[in-house]
């Protein structure tokens, strides 16, 4: 009964850190999401900036076509060969109070 | 038993090279665990696992060396680890199920070395696998199966926020179908064998807008099976297999990717051999022999495997005295 009451303790602890982290993030505005070069050759990359006002955000990168380097606000995109055309870059940003989602196109000749 | 000594033959020799994805295709994804041939006798239990590392670092434009700027990745690679199970429900009926785990999908990118690294479990097969012809006189069998090709997950895998590219997704994330057949000729006086298969792996789209071009994949075996009576270990299998794999384009938002797709050929030796007659372990290397990749993609370089299987039968044992 004993173990089962600090284990108890411990796992509430545990629970409360982690909310406080959460609550500790805060997304005031999605200021920007641009690119360094809206078009590029394929096979080429161009860095791709997320702006936020806030603190301890996180960011989620995705995109229809290309790969996304790096992780943070700055990643590097870069365009596949097989599928030039116009490829959007999508990046979220999370914060405890609030999930922000903006994305680019990016030309791929 | 025919049935029971073939499957040590052939297990893990199948598992196929395609390159699931798309344009730079990543090093190939070995999506067939169903390597053994025809079907398990009446309760038997058979549970093997295998190893399979594969690596890629060259283009290739159609079936030539493609040097130039236009390749993003420097190389690719994985490690794969799977497991196979099967029983046999009836002497003409086995099923079989088969998954397995990335321990890496790795793509090295000439951008600043970049890499990004993909892992988890792949898709599962479930198969029913019936015998439709048996003559012990002859020692020919044809078998045949049919299976469903199950995603892990549909969701397409993140790491630090990126959501990381199809050809180092673990998972396809799309359900699938595979219909395999099986001839198989024995001699067995001479310890020789002849196998012929056939596998083929049909997708659907998944949640991405991915649709993965459909696999045809025909192999033709050779074995000579040895007992080196002065060794401790006795009993080796030597193996030659010619695999073709002919795999459609790809397809993505409903649009064709025209750098996918291929037309492959290879030579695949392989030593079994057979310990305490209980266990099998084998070794096997693919070895190209002729390579066709729509537009340019990244082809594969080498890949080498190992697998170790067993077979319990739950049969009353019948008193022959």
């Amino acid at each position: 009964m004993k173990k089962l009451i600090i284990l108890i303790v411990a796992l509430t602890c545990v629970f409360s850190a982690c909310k406080e982290e959460e609550e500790d993030s805060l997304l005031n505005s999605f200021v920007s999401l641009t690119a360094e070069n809206d078009t590029i050759i394929t096979g080429h990359s161009t860095k791709i900036t997320a702006v936020v006002d806030g603190e301890n955000v996180s960011f989620q990168w995705s995109s229809t076509a290309g790969d996304i380097l790096g992780s943070g606000n700055v990643v590097d995109y870069v365009a596949p060969t097989c599928t030039p055309g116009s490829n959007q870059i999508s990046c979220t940003a999370n914060a405890s109070n609030k999930t922000e989602t903006k994305t680019i196109t990016i030309t791929v000749l | 038993m025919m049935g029971r000594f073939l499957i040590c033959l052939i297990f893990g020799m199948m598992f196929t090279q395609s390159a699931w994805a798309q344009c730079f295709a990543s090093a190939g994804n070995p999506v067939g665990g169903t390597a053994n041939l025809g079907v398990m006798n009446k309760n038997t239990f058979r549970i093997g696992t295998f190893y399979r590392f594969s690596y890629s670092h060259r283009y290739l434009n159609g079936d030539k060396n493609y040097t130039g700027n236009a390749g993003i990745l420097k190389d690719a690679n994985y490690n794969y680890l799977g497991l196979l199970v099967g029983y046999g429900i009836l002497d003409q009926l086995t099923v079989e199920a088969e998954g397995g785990y990335y321990i890496n999908k790795t793509q090295v990118y000439k951008l600043n070395n970049m890499k990004l690294k993909g892992y988890g479990l792949s898709n599962a097969v479930i198969s029913m696998k019936p015998r439709l012809y048996y003559n012990a006189d002859k020692r020919v069998e044809i078998s045949c199966g049919l299976g469903a090709n199950i995603p892990f997950t549909r969701n397409f895998q993140a790491v630090d926020g990126v959501t990381l590219p199809v050809d180092i997704q673990a998972s396809t994330g799309s359900f699938g179908m595979v219909f395999q057949a099986f001839i198989i000729k024995e001699y067995s006086f001479q310890g020789m064998r002849f196998f012929l298969t056939n596998r083929i792996e049909k997708y659907f789209e998944n949640k991405q807008d991915y649709l993965f071009g459909t696999l045809y994949s025909t192999s033709f075996f050779f074995s000579k099976h040895f007992v080196f009576e002065k060794l401790k270990l006795k009993d080796w299998t030597f193996i030659v297999q010619l695999k073709n794999q002919i795999k459609e384009k790809n397809k993505h938002y409903k649009q064709t990717v025209d750098a996918s797709g291929s037309v492959l050929l290879f030579l695949v030796p392989q030593i079994n051999v057979s310990i305490n007659d209980n266990w099998n372990v084998s070794v096997m290397a693919d070895i190209p022999v002729y390579q066709y990749y729509n537009k340019i993609q990244l082809a594969n370089t080498c890949s080498v495997g190992l697998s170790i299987f067993r077979d319990f039968s739950f049969k009353k044992k019948q008193n022959t005295d």
